[in-house]
């Protein structure tokens, strides 16, 4: 997918140079150095691989970003621009492309963004597997526990939350799942098809906020369990508890250094003094992303 | 051996006339094709928001030329280079306004959110719909006069050979 979109320089200094697998990021600003993101590690990407120096790195300009962009929306600006407007376009197998730019506004609402001046495009990993060690810990009584994963932007929460839906199915515990796939980043539904392995028992719903996702997909899929990205605001948390008081259980994500920083978020209030979530999962990028920091209990009780 | 070659001149006109006609024809044909194009363009991009290479792979049509210069399209959408469909334009029996105009509209097509796309579909739509309608006129008048012309004009030369 990505030989389509990138221009050639890039795509065969990555493919002849770099291992895809250890490649997390490339992020292309206008006017300056390409840099990657490389094992967790940030460098300069030149014509045959790293360079030291950002005069050897491969220059980017406006033109080659409005390429991009125009490649990776086949040509059709107007059928992304709902994800434009939120400032990124989804491609198949999880790759997302994330992207800075003059707004363009009217009566106080994102039309589309133009003159773009950043992307980065975050290519997706999935580590099956990964949340084994905090998987068992997930249930009490046998029952699975509503769990929140929390982890610093780039610490893999999507990967785990992703293996965590993947290990109730290939585990067949008797659960069906549902993904809001807000962002289309956890499942990729690409033409109909999950580009990336969510289980045998998911259900997907792909860019719907998660207001109506919840209310939605609960009326129609009759869930068992949730499971969502980046829990942000307010409306977020609604959903959530929206969701639990229909007797679904939610497994959700959300940007924070440690599981006691969420007191910090006004939208999270609700939520921690009712004691929603059970677990908290804590990743972070120490050893490289997705190192297990801990899995926490509703009161913040150290479990493993 | 005069009688021959009398047939042949007068064949000669007349073919000629025909080729006027099916030129004029031809025209009138495919601008109806593109009118056609633009408004299924508007639709699918309006209310459905297609891509453009579906919408192009879902049209079908039976004019051959048109047919072409969608095929070519079709490779610059992949490619996005212009220089084909420069030259494929430039062999179509269109006036030189009406080819800029389309090789200015595939080049900017899909390029902007739905409402300026619909915007812009609906200016290029006004134009060759304005073209369409010349031409019909042009031709009602033209086409039987071709073929009345090129056989008087036979004859006239007939008469001063023979």
């Amino acid at each position: 997918m990505l030989n389509e979109i990138l221009p050639e320089i890039i795509y065969s200094a990555i493919s002849s140079n770099l291992n895809w697998d250890r490649l997390y990021e490339i992020r292309l600003r206008s006017n300056n150095p390409c840099t990657v993101n490389y094992g967790g590690l940030n460098y300069f990407l030149g014509a045959k691989g790293f360079v030291k120096s950002e005069n050897d790195a491969i220059f980017v300009d406006l033109e080659m970003l409005e390429n991009i962009i125009l490649k990776a929306s086949s040509n059709s600006i107007y059928a992304y621009n709902n994800e434009i407007k939120q400032g990124f376009i989804t491609l198949s197998s999880g790759i997302r492309i994330g992207i800075c730019g003059e707004i363009v506004a009217e009566n106080d609402k994102i039309k589309t963004i133009k003159n773009y001046s950043s992307l980065n495009i975050r290519i997706a990993h999935q580590v099956k597997n990964c949340s084994l060690k905090a998987f068992e810990k997930l249930f009490v009584e046998n029952e699975f526990c509503n769990t929140l994963i929390v982890s610093v932007p780039g610490a893999g929460k999507t990967t785990f939350l992703r293996d965590i839906a993947y290990q109730l199915c290939n585990q067949n515990y008797p659960y069906n799942l549902l993904i809001i796939d807000e962002r289309g980043e956890i499942a990729s539904v690409y033409e109909g098809c999950a580009g990336l392995d969510v289980g045998k028992f998911a259900d997907v719903i792909s860019y719907s906020s998660k207001q109506y996702g919840f209310e939605m997909g609960i009326r129609a899929m009759c869930p068992d369990i949730i499971f969502t990205d980046e829990i942000a605001t307010i409306n977020d948390a609604s959903a959530i508890l929206y969701a639990i008081g229909c007797g679904v259980k939610v497994v959700a994500t959300t940007h924070c250094n440690t599981a006691k920083d969420l007191f910090l978020k006004n939208s999270f209030n609700e939520l921690l003094n009712k004691k929603v979530f059970k677990r908290y999962i804590v990743l972070s990028n120490r050893n490289g992303p997705g190192t297990l920091e801990g899995v926490f209990d509703e009161n913040f009780n150290y479990l493993t | 051996m005069k009688i021959v070659l009398l047939i042949v001149i007068v064949t000669m006109f007349i073919y000629i006339g025909v080729a006027l006609k099916n030129n004029f024809k031809n025209r009138e044909k495919l601008l109806y094709e593109i009118t056609l194009f633009l408004k299924k363009l508007e639709g699918d991009i309006g209310f459905l928001q297609k891509n453009l290479l579906v919408i192009v792979n879902e049209y079908k049509t039976d004019n051959k030329n048109f047919a072409h210069i969608l095929k070519v399209f079709k490779t610059y959408l992949n490619n996005g280079n212009s220089q084909e469909l420069k030259n494929k334009l430039n062999y179509c029996s269109l006036k030189e306004e009406e080819k800029n105009q389309l090789l200015n509209f595939f080049e900017s097509v899909g390029k902007g959110e739905s409402t300026s796309e619909i915007y812009k579909i609906k200016n290029y739509l006004m134009f060759y719909e304005e073209c369409l309608k010349r031409v019909v006129e042009e031709n009602t008048k033209y086409c039987p006069l071709a073929i009345k012309l090129s056989i008087l004009i036979s004859l006239a030369i007939c008469v001063v050979i023979a």
